[in-house]
């Protein structure tokens, strides 16, 4: 995160144009192909050498983590590892990667080693109970992170599965739109698109699933070709009525989308040609893709593990119906099915390609809503040992995901440790202030390195951790609550459109507990800054260090509460809408040039250069442009006022307008890129390197102009690389 | 010195009007004083477009049979383009005239290295449809070539001689671009789109991506004696003039 990457973020917000791209590459040098020369030697061939190296990394890393410096020796031994990985990082390879993820482990092992045999104190009292659950928050997070190393070290590149030439072989495909309440826009673009699906016309229908019968939505399916089920009466909500929809249709693969979802032509061809390669296989789960991606898509990624989000899946029938259809009981429904699967042997595959678009969600309220409806369903139903079939690797994405839902526990002693010391005088940490940061620092330096290094495409780390804090409080409650209750409690329904509308915005009551902490940790602040000011004290670093601790402590609460406040976004339609350059043709042979508003609704708003009086029900043509392509339909003038002016499309183009919207947002591959700057990990922020640049250039301009005796400085190859980055 | 002649191989196809309002939308993008058109058409209707007074007899027919300099002829127009006109003539003068560009196909090449332009000036000349000494001139002296059409089947007809024509010249101008541009588009007439689509994979790159699309506008503005930019910046017509200028200028600088 940095402070342009902020501002980009901010543009994207408000619809500004974004700046340039920028991307940096890793470099390619003589390390990589030191690293290739390492990692193919012959000698690895020989009989006890790998087993030999790893005699010896262990024993080394033993040695390195258990031996006890000095203060001096201990920077000294720090400032020489962190060197290292900053030289190491700026160059690609996964070799590279592992060395960075080796250098943090080993610092932060060493820390939390060090912690628990120096730091504790001898004397059983209040101190050292609440030091101990501090390491022992410590020790949590240390867990958390070496289970994602280990999870994400080597990723699984998945393509997809070329489907067999044969038309006649292909499997048939039942398109499930579930409808709660969706208004009748949004199920019509969900529809339009799954009629827009790359497939053959025979083999695939498409079903709207409504939980009660509408009139409206009726004459929109028989007006496109799509099937309407509706089921009055239907507690069961959405997972219920696909599983009455089972029993009535016939398709051998099932897709479910959203409403809020819409996806790319092609992504049946994507994910069917699986279904044809392995008979085992039960379910295809695509990505679509978030702001702030959660931890769990990467273990998705990497391991085939179960999908905690929900739709965009392909499953297969026969297989769904023996395991009783979808699960009803739980909120995180496909979750649950697609263990249920495992449970049977069937297999699973997450196919890592872009062909989702998603908006997230509308404020934090529904944010929350989500994440805490799927908290306990994820951690009880079914537990990551029980299933018999998961492999090793999955279980440990799902222990991961499991214990992930603790980590409120360890944030909110996080957050409150400070405290005892800043209100109580509570020594928690029995050292000096210097050992304590000389241990520290490269444990998180390290940490936010291999971090950037892995994550740095995908996950903003002071974004994480804003959203992490926001979720904390309520993913324990919820938690407690399921972990006390016997049987899965009934939960709430997925949320409905109706329901959304209702809901207040961000309201103070949810944030009443951060209100509390951030209350205590600005008095625990202020008291602090009073004992700084008094002359009596000794321990003038130590207050210093639990100061800075309040502060980041304030800065995240602050930024949370700031969240809190968010002004709700009202989303009155599910998917974006693009403005485009395009024409108008008055009857009276006048050409006006003007831009689409939200495309591709089929009453269009445009917004004229000029007004132009038109009378309503006045027929015209009007072109829209994609680049240099042009495509009129002809419309009717619905309302004119000033310079806008609404026109419906009329019915015969329809299609063909239709088509040309599900073309211009199927840009599949694009979607993740949408963000400048989210395609290498930047952990010193920009401004920085190029003040570095700045000065080696003013280096050189000295060298130039006055210094043949400075030329032993030889700073123009220090400008190559570090100009190379860019 | 950048000199984009205009032709066609058939008349009426919005020629004149396209290089009067091509020059404006030039002007607009390079600004005043750099862009200058020639009336190289007997027609003597390019100064229209520019409100210029057409009583006035000096223009490069009679100037050139004089041996005067050429530049003496340019008259600076409101729109930011100095227009040179045909100017009124006798008809033995015309056939004076034409005699001299026959006997010298590099005259016009030659006028316009001595009118004392500047490097980054941009010159377009207006030429009769079909071949003629008038077309040769242009072959000689043009770095862009632009060829109006409309999308009908007169105009298509037509490309066949074009393609024979520009042939030719490409052996004895190597370097000369030819660029289709498509005027009068209008994509919701049958035909006119069919035929542009047809042309598009016929020619393919040589066609202009930005056609001039069919707009009561650019006739109006002749009527009321201006560029069809000024006349009514925000209809489309002007548009892809502007986007026209843009794209050449683009071209060019290639």
């Amino acid at each position: 995160m940095n402070p342009r990457l902020i501002l980009s973020l901010w543009r994207e917000r408000w619809g500004k144009a974004s700046g340039t791209t920028r991307i940096t590459p890793y470099l390619q040098g003589q390390l990589n192909l030191w690293g290739s020369q390492l990692a193919h030697a012959t000698a690895w061939s020989r009989p006890g050498v790998t087993a030999f190296a790893w005699l010896s990394c262990i024993f080394l890393f033993a040695l390195m983590l258990v031996v006890q410096f000095s203060l001096n020796g201990q920077v000294v031994f720090s400032v020489f590892f962190v060197c290292i990985a900053l030289y190491v990082r700026r160059y690609a390879g996964t070799l590279v990667t592992l060395v960075l993820i080796g250098l943090s482990v080993l610092a932060s092992t060493r820390y939390l080693y060090w912690r628990f045999t120096e730091t504790l104190g001898q004397d059983l009292n209040s101190d050292f109970v609440l030091g101990f659950c501090l390491c022992a928050a410590e020790l949590y997070l240390w867990l958390l992170m070496a289970l994602r190393f280990l999870q994400t070290v080597w990723p699984l590149k998945r393509a997809h599965v070329p489907l067999s030439g044969e038309l006649a072989g292909w499997p048939t495909v039942d398109v499930y739109i579930p409808s709660q309440g969706q208004s009748h826009s949004a199920i019509e673009r969900a529809a339009t698109a799954a009629l827009a699906l790359d497939w053959p016309k025979k083999k695939i229908k498409t079903y709207i699933l409504d939980d009660s019968p509408r009139d409206d939505i009726k004459e929109l399916a028989d007006s496109i070709g799509a099937t309407y089920l509706a089921y009055a009466e239907n507690p069961a909500g959405k997972p219920g009525n696909i599983n009455r929809a089972l029993t009535e249709t016939t398709g051998e693969l099932i897709a479910i989308l959203d409403c809020d979802r819409a996806p790319d032509k092609n992504f049946l061809q994507m994910t069917a040609g699986w279904f044809m390669r392995d008979l085992k296989l039960g379910m295809v789960q695509t990505p679509y893709h978030f702001l702030a991606p959660a931890p769990s898509k990467h273990s998705r990624e990497l391991f085939d593990a179960p999908d905690f989000d929900g739709s965009c899946a392909v499953i297969r029938r026969s297989m769904l119906v023996e395991v009783g259809g979808v699960v009803l009981e739980a909120v995180t429904d496909q979750a649950h099915t697609a263990l249920k699967l495992q449970a049977r042997g069937y297999g699973n595959a997450y196919i890592g390609f872009a062909e989702q678009e998603d908006l997230g969600n509308e404020n934090l309220t529904v944010r929350l809503d989500q994440k805490v409806r799927s908290a306990p369903g994820v951690f009880r139903v079914d537990h990551p040992f029980l299933g018999q079939t998961l492999r090793w690797k999955q279980r440990l994405a799902s222990l991961h995901a499991m214990l992930q839902f603790y980590y409120p526990v360890p944030r909110l002693i996080f957050f409150t440790a400070p405290l005892a010391y800043l209100l109580a005088d509570g020594h928690i940490i029995q050292t000096s202030t210097a050992l304590l940061v000389a241990y520290a620092l490269p444990h998180l330096i390290h940490g936010h390195i291999a971090q950037a290094r892995m994550h740095g495409n995908s996950r903003f780390t002071v974004l994480a951790d804003i959203r992490e804090t926001a979720l904390a409080w309520y993913i324990l409650v919820s938690t407690a609550m399921t972990g006390a209750r016997a049987e899965l409690g009934k939960c709430k329904s997925a949320f409905k459109a109706s329901k959304v509308e209702k809901a207040p915005p961000f309201d103070w009551m949810i944030a009443v507990p951060y209100v509390i902490i951030l209350v205590l940790n600005l008095t625990g602040f202020v008291a602090g800054i009073a004992r700084l000011l008094s002359v009596s004290t000794n321990d003038y670093e130590m207050a210093v260090f639990y100061l800075l601790w309040s502060a980041y402590n304030l800065m995240l609460l602050a930024a949370m509460l700031a969240v809190a406040e968010e002004s709700r976004h009202i989303r009155r339609q599910t998917r974006l809408q693009l403005r485009m350059p395009a024409m108008i043709k008055l009857p009276f042979g006048r050409s006006v040039s003007c831009v689409t508003e939200n495309f591709p609704e089929s009453v269009l708003v445009l917004t004229l250069p000029t007004p132009v009086a038109v009378e309503a029900g006045l027929m015209l043509n009007i072109s829209i442009f994609r680049g240099y392509r042009e495509f009129a339909f002809p419309a009717q003038v619905v309302f004119q006022q000033d310079k806008v002016l609404r026109v419906k499309i009329e019915d015969e183009a329809q299609n063909d307008y239709r088509a040309l919207g599900v073309a211009a947002f199927s840009r599949g591959e694009d979607w993740p890129k949408w963000l400048p700057g989210r395609d290498a990990d930047h952990p010193f922020p920009p401004w920085l390197t190029k003040a570095f640049v700045a000065m080696r250039v003013a280096a050189l301009d000295f060298e130039m102009r006055f210094g043949k005796f400075a030329r032993w400085a030889r700073f123009g190859s220090w400008i190559q690389i570090w100009t190379k980055k860019k | 010195m950048s000199v984009i002649g205009v032709v066609s191989m058939k008349g009426g196809v919005g020629k004149t009007s396209t290089t009067a309002n091509l020059a404006a939308a030039l002007a607009t993008k390079l600004g005043p004083g750099r862009v200058s058109v020639i009336d190289l058409d007997p027609q003597n209707a390019l100064h229209w477009h520019f409100g210029l007074d057409g009583a006035q007899t000096a223009g490069v027919c009679r100037q050139s049979l004089h041996g005067d300099d050429w530049s003496d002829v340019a008259l600076a127009s409101e729109f930011g383009v100095a227009c040179l006109p045909y100017g009124t003539f006798s008809e033995p003068d015309r056939e004076a005239f034409e005699m001299l560009l026959a006997d010298d196909p590099d005259w016009v090449g030659t006028q316009l290295k001595h009118a004392g332009l500047g490097d980054d000036a941009v010159v377009l000349i207006d030429t009769p449809p079909g071949p003629s000494v008038y077309l040769k001139q242009v072959f000689a002296c043009a770095d862009l070539v632009l060829i109006v059409l409309l999308a009908d089947a007169g105009s298509y007809a037509t490309i066949p001689a074009m393609e024979s024509w520009l042939d030719e010249m490409s052996t004895l101008y190597p370097h000369l671009v030819s660029v289709y541009v498509l005027n009068q588009v209008d994509r919701s007439e049958p035909l006119n789109r069919d035929v542009a689509e047809m042309l598009h994979r016929h020619l393919g790159a040589r066609v202009a991506p930005i056609g001039i699309h069919c707009d009561e506008a650019v006739g109006e503005a002749l009527a009321f004696q201006q560029p069809v930019l000024i006349y009514d910046p925000h209809g489309q017509a002007s548009h892809d003039l502007a986007r026209l200028a843009a794209w050449l200028i683009d071209t060019l600088n290639r």
